[in-house]
């Protein structure tokens, strides 16, 4: 299935630089959270929303066409 | 064995009799008090008589590192400046990195206590246990870069570290700043204004005499452990990468970036100014502080209408993006990248420059200023120029900037006309770009921090949601926190949230450490290695137990300044604007503080930390148990 990802922060550097953190990406029909994040090559704390919510586990089932945005969740300066 | 890890020397200083003298404590008085603004507290409490105004020569400022300040690892050149503030009239202090700090400790001191005033503007030079007060009549006037200069060019050497006012400070703006190396900041509560006061435009330092921890193969250890985990650590690289500013996506998917001056949650320029979008246009280079990997700072370069950004000037970090941003509601970011190499060349605090500026267009907007007020400058939001305009006369103390370079809790005292209603501001300081609509326990530290709203002195709220991932439960359990509530919800974890991370960063500011390297969540290094390190440093037998001592040490140092001030419950309060609900768009819309859960979290807070629920101040008993029994003789 395809589902669409949008990295924020230095996290865009995990796809093409032209893609500047958005894109569709194809993963196993079952995939859940976590698959996605190792896919991806993002370890350590980042915080996840699916569709506009906020995530709290990694193990919810992923679905065609869902939008995930990985943050890196600090400000401050 | 002594502690190599200091000078043991405090430099003293008397501006109007024109005298320096050298102190050495024993070491009883580091294993106390730390150092930083808490080592401060100390001689500004005994020495700065009650009552007096910030601009009066008797308020005494001090300039304090830390005890890691200076050696061979991350995050610990930092120093921090007290006196009485000129904008709030409470406690202040501010904190900045850069090499300075580690340069002063090299140069022979650990710390510098300024008194009285100089009859004509003068800089302090230090080199190498070395003191002089030298004549800077001719820098007076002066912007950072040209003072920069010409110091350089006086003392033969371009490798000294200034920490330096620029007009802003000499023309005494409530929040002008001290700034170092053109770019980094001692930014809030004015300081920059009582140096000015004093005629001390400068203090320059240079030297070589290293310190040593007293293990320093484990402070190597801790050093090589750190740097290699940074490409791993999202909140470390995230800051590698694209600076402080690369949280303003974030910040805005959250309804969290404060917009039009903090009347909705979401700005829709966002994607403009963000920390990629810098990264990808303006950035040339990324600066660091000493001995620091993390290399968070940025070095931009572009230009405004044919006015040019210089890479000397650094570049915006996130606050300074949300206050000439978001909060103006402007989103052309060389613009922003200009209002920051403004502020660095005449020494201005970013936050509550552009916050000033932001309540301005609010009140501009609402017609409760005209054309007239501001001498025909276009206040509305999005003015790019008319907002660089105002960062020029405030400076200056020109025109309408006279009134603004007040501050705007003071300046709507002056204007009246119901613009007090356009405030966000706590103890008078303008409120940084967390906002407690989203981070629900960041309203409560606005409101009690001694020194005014400050994001700063508290873990802020996503480590404590059923949000919080394995890394950030990891973290606050080392810290004692282990209930995580719903988002959103008030709750009493909130205030225990603020009363316990207060403390461990309290200790991170008094020791000299940056808080994006020490501290709890997203940061370097987890709170029990903060342990490890202060242990390495000074051969201490130290404990979490002693990092919660030291941090509420300076707390209830500061809050007896304010306390003798007659700062009460009262003043622990926010502007009137987080009691009404957010406008705008996202999912913090409608969202404000009630009154009875805010004093709520007030009373539990007050609780915690052992004060009285009644005056929200600090019993004898708690002094006491504090090892801080004096205060209560000076009070």
């Amino acid at each position: 299935m395809i589902v669409n990802v949008v990295l924020y922060s230095s996290l865009r550097l995990l796809l093409p630089p032209e893609k500047n953190g958005k894109g569709a990406l194809e993963i196993h029909d079952q995939a859940i959270l976590q698959d996605l994040l190792d896919q991806l090559g993002i370890q350590g704390e980042v915080a996840v929303s699916i569709n506009d919510e906020i995530v709290t586990g990694r193990q919810m089932n992923l679905k065609p066409d869902d939008t995930v945005q990985v943050f890196r969740p600090v400000g401050g300066g | 064995m002594a502690l190599e890890c200091i000078n043991g020397k405090i430099l003293h200083v008397d501006l109007t009799k024109r005298t320096t003298w050298v102190e050495e404590p024993p070491e009883s008085f580091y294993r106390t008090y730390g150092g930083g603004s808490a080592m401060g507290l100390t001689y500004i409490l005994k020495e700065t008589p009650k009552g007096i105004d910030a601009f009066d020569p008797a308020n005494v400022m001090t300039f304090f590192t830390g005890m890691p300040t200076g050696l061979l690892i991350s995050g610990q050149s930092r120093i921090s400046v007290n006196a009485k503030s000129p904008l709030t009239g409470a406690i202040g202090d501010s904190q900045s990195g850069g090499f300075f700090p580690a340069r002063l400790k090299h140069a022979g001191f650990d710390g510098i206590v300024v008194r009285g005033k100089a009859a004509s503007p003068v800089y302090l030079w230090i080199n190498e246990g070395e003191v002089e007060i030298r004549d800077a009549a001719h820098l007076w006037g002066k912007q950072t870069h040209e003072s920069e200069e010409l110091i350089k060019q006086e003392l033969k050497d371009t490798n000294v570290q200034i920490l330096q006012i620029g007009p802003a400070g000499e023309n005494k703006v409530r929040f002008a700043a001290i700034i170092s190396m053109m770019n980094r900041a001692n930014g809030r509560t004015g300081m920059g204004a009582v140096m000015g006061s004093k005629n001390l435009k400068a203090i320059v330092v240079q030297g070589a005499l290293r310190k040593k921890a007293a293990d320093p193969k484990a402070l190597t250890e801790l050093f090589l452990r750190g740097t290699k985990r940074i490409p791993d650590t999202p909140s470390s690289h995230g800051l590698h990468v694209d600076g402080t500013a690369g949280g303003v996506g974030w910040q805005n998917f959250t309804g969290g970036l404060p917009t039009r001056n903090y009347n909705e949650g979401q700005f829709e320029g966002h994607e403009t100014i963000g920390g990629d979008v810098m990264t990808n246009t303006i950035l040339v280079k990324r600066d660091t502080c000493f001995s620091c990997t993390i290399r968070c700072k940025r070095v931009v370069e572009t230009e405004y209408k044919g006015i040019k950004v210089e890479g000397r000037f650094g570049g915006p970090e996130y606050e300074t993006i949300g206050t000439f941003g978001s909060y103006c509601a402007i989103s052309d970011l060389s613009a922003i990248a200009l209002a920051n190499q403004m502020c660095n060349q005449n020494g201005l605090d970013t936050i509550t420059c552009g916050a000033t500026i932001a309540w301005a267009m609010e009140s501009f907007e609402k017609g409760q200023l005209t054309l007239e007020d501001t001498g025909g400058i276009d206040l509305h939001f999005g003015n790019a120029d008319a907002m660089l305009k105002m960062v020029e006369l405030i400076a200056k103390r020109e025109g309408f900037g006279n009134i603004l370079a007040e501050g705007s809790a003071k300046a709507s005292k002056i204007i009246g006309r119901g613009t007090e209603d356009n405030l966000a501001t706590a103890k008078g300081q303008e409120a940084p770009a967390h906002m407690p609509q989203v981070k629900r326990s960041m309203g409560l530290i606005y409101a009690v921090n001694p020194f005014g709203a400050d994001h700063t002195q508290t873990e802020h709220d996503g480590s404590i949601e059923e949000t919080a991932g394995e890394d950030a439960r990891l973290r606050m359990s080392q810290i004692g926190m282990t209930n995580f509530i719903k988002p959103g919800v008030i709750d009493k974890e909130r205030s225990k949230l603020v009363a316990v991370t207060q403390k461990v960063l309290s200790c991170v500011d008094m020791m000299g450490l940056c808080s994006f390297v020490w501290g709890v969540g997203w940061v370097l290094y987890f709170p029990a290695e903060l342990v490890e390190m202060l242990r390495a440093v000074t051969g201490w037998d130290l404990s979490m137990e002693d990092v919660f001592e030291y941090g509420e040490r300076r707390i209830n140092l500061l809050r007896a300044f304010n306390m003798r001030e007659g700062f009460t419950r009262k003043d622990d309060d926010l502007a009137p604007k987080f009691f009404r609900p957010l406008q705008g768009t996202g999912p913090s819309k409608g969202i404000h503080y009630t009154r009875e859960e805010f004093e709520g979290m007030k009373d539990e807070y007050y609780r915690l930390m052992g004060w009285d629920i009644q005056t929200g101040n600090p019993t004898p008993e708690k002094l006491a148990e504090l090892k801080l029994d004096w205060v209560v003789e000076v009070m």
